[in-house]
């Protein structure tokens, strides 16, 4: 149940409102639980067993970590500092010890259900090459929607609760609807703990405020989705699906629109579900910010899919950064004087390999998403190392880096090493992907354009037209918004014609100009494969 | 929440409903003046609605196997019986239910022929519950079915394809080779409950309108199986709603499968169709009290689409099946 659907717009979205707001207020958690594990068992069936097992296992290695916490407390009570530093440090070993267990059984399920068919293709790929029998016999495993997403979460909490930034939840419900939020459990936003806990098991009652604003996200969200992503989707599929050879040109449009496509669909879509969490009530992480103003690669990771960043960079950059190898190094480059940028370089390269790799395989098991992964990671530490040469380029050629002009250039340079990227992350396989990216500059044909590349598309002018005008449309809204001078509040604020005006607009937008019923196809989730 | 607050709401969804009803008025009356502006799924109600009043005695509804298998035009000049052909390609049980209560709004009709293919479809209950409110809301609420009529308006361009009472013609050859499919066996096939569901709705609408129900299964030795066949009997059997498998009188029919079949044995092509169509004209004359219309000044209109038909049919089978005879998108889904 894509939160696109009817079945989910106008079926169960209200109904669990309804429902909501009907119960007393102390039951009204509970309603949300429960609707969260329907969602779920309508999605997967029973594989809703393993977030609850998910649950259940997160709820015992926090209890466990707090009850390690309490204890070493009341031995190391009295005692003198050496013999407490001692005490601490011994039931801090086996705190590691737990919360490593804990991960590596969280990421130990997530890898066995997603990528062990991978590794077993891989490794009888290997096996062939060898001239052996293949290792394995491959079955499909089925895999519970969302699980890349509440995974990370439970991993986040775990580690919060070792960290102490988060004391350990007693409380199994309040663990279980931090987990499967309904409107969360199949694309995210990735929250932590402290973004969602409490204010999910607060449940105050709906507004008349929070349900008008909800609703106008959910309409503006659906706009992108209908509108403009899945009129795309169609060329999108037409020119990825095929086996020929492609013309550069035909390449280079695909690859826009694809990239247009899915910001429309995974930003529409976390409009919905923000829209939705907030009809509760609920204020959830952001995972877009105007991505396509961002000046770098490392800008626009921070604007894209946000919370996945945010994830990453608490639980793995983080780490990393303060452990043992690169704290030598940090000292070992002070003591060689090794000079900034080479210890800030070699110390990013550390950290934010393991950080890319992970991000490639987060999307799932292709060598294509992987290479997505170090393709951001070359492209990220390349802008690392070249700043103090464009920094004295910049001085010599007398330049403002930030002048418009410039801020201009470096937007438009992103947006190519993001389309690329795309074409990559699009592509069937990596072997497709550096097929179609040579085709650029092997094939060039801008004529193709007109012609033979796109003749199996059914779309006509004005489904061009249409995408064209609204995602212009969306792009001012995105402008208004980087400027601070568009936000849902200050649309509350309008007067009453202006804002009503506004709402049927988008309402009217949407039914008349959305790519649904004759003519188009259903386009599943993107994001929810991930 | 303040009185005026509330009263604020109402006045919101009033004209929102307001806007909604009017958009869903134009949207009719333009799909019913220029049909010739609507996709083909949508071109089939819009069409429906435009035949004349109580003029159709027999509906052939189902998926693309039904207006495959029935040639209405042929059905007129040999047996006088006005037929229509309401199916759509890829067209799953709900689609049915609510393309018969379209035609019911304006016929009614003495027979319903529900070609069986469409009882198999099944892509999951939570797509067909989807599918369903889209079905609901474009038959309630017309905007939502012809919503995107506008492009058509706006580029000039017309989509329409001639066809025949809801019959295309399609010349084509791709003979189907494989041999005997109807192996025998005492399995049978299940079906989604959702169908299930449906199937009794659509029985209970044709009730109602006092039209009588027959279930039939065109030749199709891609899709038909024995499975099948026994699913269907065991229907009837429980309904008591008759049941005719063409499948099983293949040489009755003379499908030669060299020669009737559109694409390697899922559809059937025009002769395919006109075979069929002759024998099953015999039969319901035989088993159902249809009026022959011929020569009915009421119908003359009819028999001026024959004249076209003829003319159009001698015109494809001339042209030799070209490259562009063509295969509708969900056709190859059905």
């Amino acid at each position: 149940m894509g939160y696109n659907t009817l079945v989910y717009l106008i079926l169960f979205l209200p109904a669990v409102l309804l429902v909501y707001q009907l119960v007393p207020q102390r039951i009204r958690k509970y309603i949300l639980i429960l609707a969260g594990y329907v969602y779920f068992y309508i999605c997967s069936k029973w594989l809703v067993l393993y977030v609850f097992g998910t649950a259940l296992f997160i709820h015992h290695i926090g209890m466990w970590e707090d009850v390690l916490k309490k204890k070493c407390a009341a031995e190391a009570k009295g005692l003198e500092r050496k013999e407490q530093s001692l005490i601490r440090s011994r039931y801090k070993r086996m705190e590691r010890i737990l919360l490593i267990f804990g991960i590596t059984v969280l990421l130990g399920v997530l890898g066995y259900l997603k990528y062990s068919n991978f590794f077993e293709e891989n490794l009888n790929l290997l096996a062939a090459a060898m001239g052996r029998d293949p290792f394995f016999v491959v079955t499909k495993t089925a895999v519970p929607i969302g699980i890349s997403f509440y995974t990370l979460q439970a991993v986040g909490y775990i580690t919060d609760v070792y960290w102490e930034k988060q004391s350990a939840e007693y409380n199994l419900g309040k663990l279980m609807l931090f987990l499967c939020f309904f409107p969360q459990v199949m694309e995210g936003p990735i929250s932590l703990y402290q973004q969602t806990g409490e204010q999910l098991w607060n449940c105050r009652g709906l507004t008349a405020e929070n349900l008008s604003q909800g609703a106008v996200r959910i309409f503006w969200g659906l706009f992108k989705k209908l509108v403009i992503a899945d009129r795309l989707n169609v060329l999108v599929k037409v020119v990825f699906d095929k086996e020929t050879d492609l013309h550069g040109s035909v390449v280079i449009v695909a690859a826009i629109a694809y990239t247009i496509q899915l910001y429309m669909e995974f930003s529409g879509i976390m409009d919905v579900v923000a829209g939705s969490g907030k009809m509760f009530g609920i204020i959830l992480p952001e995972n877009f910010r105007q991505p396509f103003f961002a000046r770098s690669a490392e800008e626009f990771w921070r604007r894209w899919h946000i919370s996945l960043g945010v994830w990453f960079k608490t639980y793995i950059f983080y780490p990393v950064s303060i452990s043992g190898p690169v704290k030598k190094w940090n000292r070992f480059a002070r003591e060689h004087k090794l000079g900034r940028h080479l210890t800030r370089s070699v110390l990013s390269a550390v950290c934010l390999l393991p950080v890319w790799l992970a991000n490639g395989l987060w999307h799932g098991p292709r060598w294509s998403y992987i290479f997505f992964g170090i393709y951001y990671f070359v492209i990220i530490m390349a802008e690392i190392l070249v700043t103090p040469l464009r920094d004295k380029l910049l001085e010599k050629l007398g330049i403002n880096e930030n002048s418009r002009g410039y801020t201009a250039f470096r937007i438009v340079k992103t947006w190519i090493i993001v389309v690329v990227g795309e074409l990559f992350f699009r592509a069937e396989t990596l072997t497709r992907g550096m097929q179609m990216f040579a085709s650029i500059f092997v094939s060039f044909d801008a004529w193709a354009l007109g012609g033979a590349g796109f003749e199996a598309v059914e779309l006509r002018v004005v489904d061009y037209i249409a995408v064209l005008v609204c995602t212009v449309v969306v792009w001012i809204v995105d402008y208004l918004k980087e400027k601070d001078r568009i936000s849902t509040e200050k649309l509350a604020s309008l007067k009453t014609p202006v804002r009503w005006a506004v709402y049927y607009l988008l309402i009217f937008g949407v039914i008349i100009l959305g790519a649904y019923g004759a003519g188009y196809q259903a386009v599943d989730l993107i994001y929810a494969k991930f | 929440m303040k009185p005026e607050g509330k009263r604020r709401y109402f006045l919101f969804f009033l004209i929102l409903a307001a806007g909604i009803v009017l958009l869903s008025a134009g949207a009719e009356l333009l799909a019913r003046t220029n049909p010739e502006r609507l996709r083909t799924r949508n071109l089939n109600y819009s069409l429906l609605k435009k035949e004349k009043e109580n003029s159709i005695d027999v509906l052939v509804a189902g998926d693309s196997e039904s207006y495959s298998s029935v040639s209405p035009m042929d059905l007129w000049e040999k047996f006088g019986i006005t037929a229509y052909d309401i199916g759509q390609s890829g067209q799953q049980i709900q689609g049915t239910y609510y393309m018969l209560k379209t035609a019911f709004q304006t016929q009614s009709p003495k027979l319903v022929l529900l070609e069986g293919n469409t009882i198999f479809r099944n892509p999951g209950e939570l797509k067909y519950f989807e599918n369903l409110l889209l079905e609901e809301l474009g038959y309630y609420v017309p905007v939502f079915r012809y919503h995107n009529m506008w492009e058509t308006f706006v580029t000039g361009e017309r989509d329409w394809r001639v066809t025949y009472k809801g019959f295309k013609i399609r010349t084509k050859i791709d003979p189907y080779m494989d041999g005997d499919y109807m192996v025998e066996t005492e399995k049978s096939k299940d079906i989604s409950p959702f169908v299930e569901k449906y199937l009794k709705k659509i029985i209970r609408l044709c009730e109602a309108h006092g039209a009588e129900l027959m279930l039939y299964s065109a030749p199709s030795p891609k899709n038909h199986t024995f499975k099948r066949h026994n699913k269907l009997m065991e229907i009837s059997e429980e309904t008591g709603i008759p049941y005719l498998d063409l499948n099983m009188r293949i040489d009755e029919l003379k499908i030669l499968w060299d020669e009737d079949s559109l694409d390697g044995g899922d559809h059937l092509n025009l002769s395919g169709a006109v075979k069929v169509t002759d024998w099953l004209g015999d039969y319901l004359t035989d088993q159902y009290d249809l009026p022959d219309h011929r020569g009915d000044d009421q119908y003359a209109d009819w028999d001026a689409l024959l004249v076209e038909y003829r003319k159009a049919v001698e015109e494809e089978t001339a042209e030799d099946a070209s490259d562009e005879d063509e295969t509708d998108e969900a056709d190859l889904e059905a």
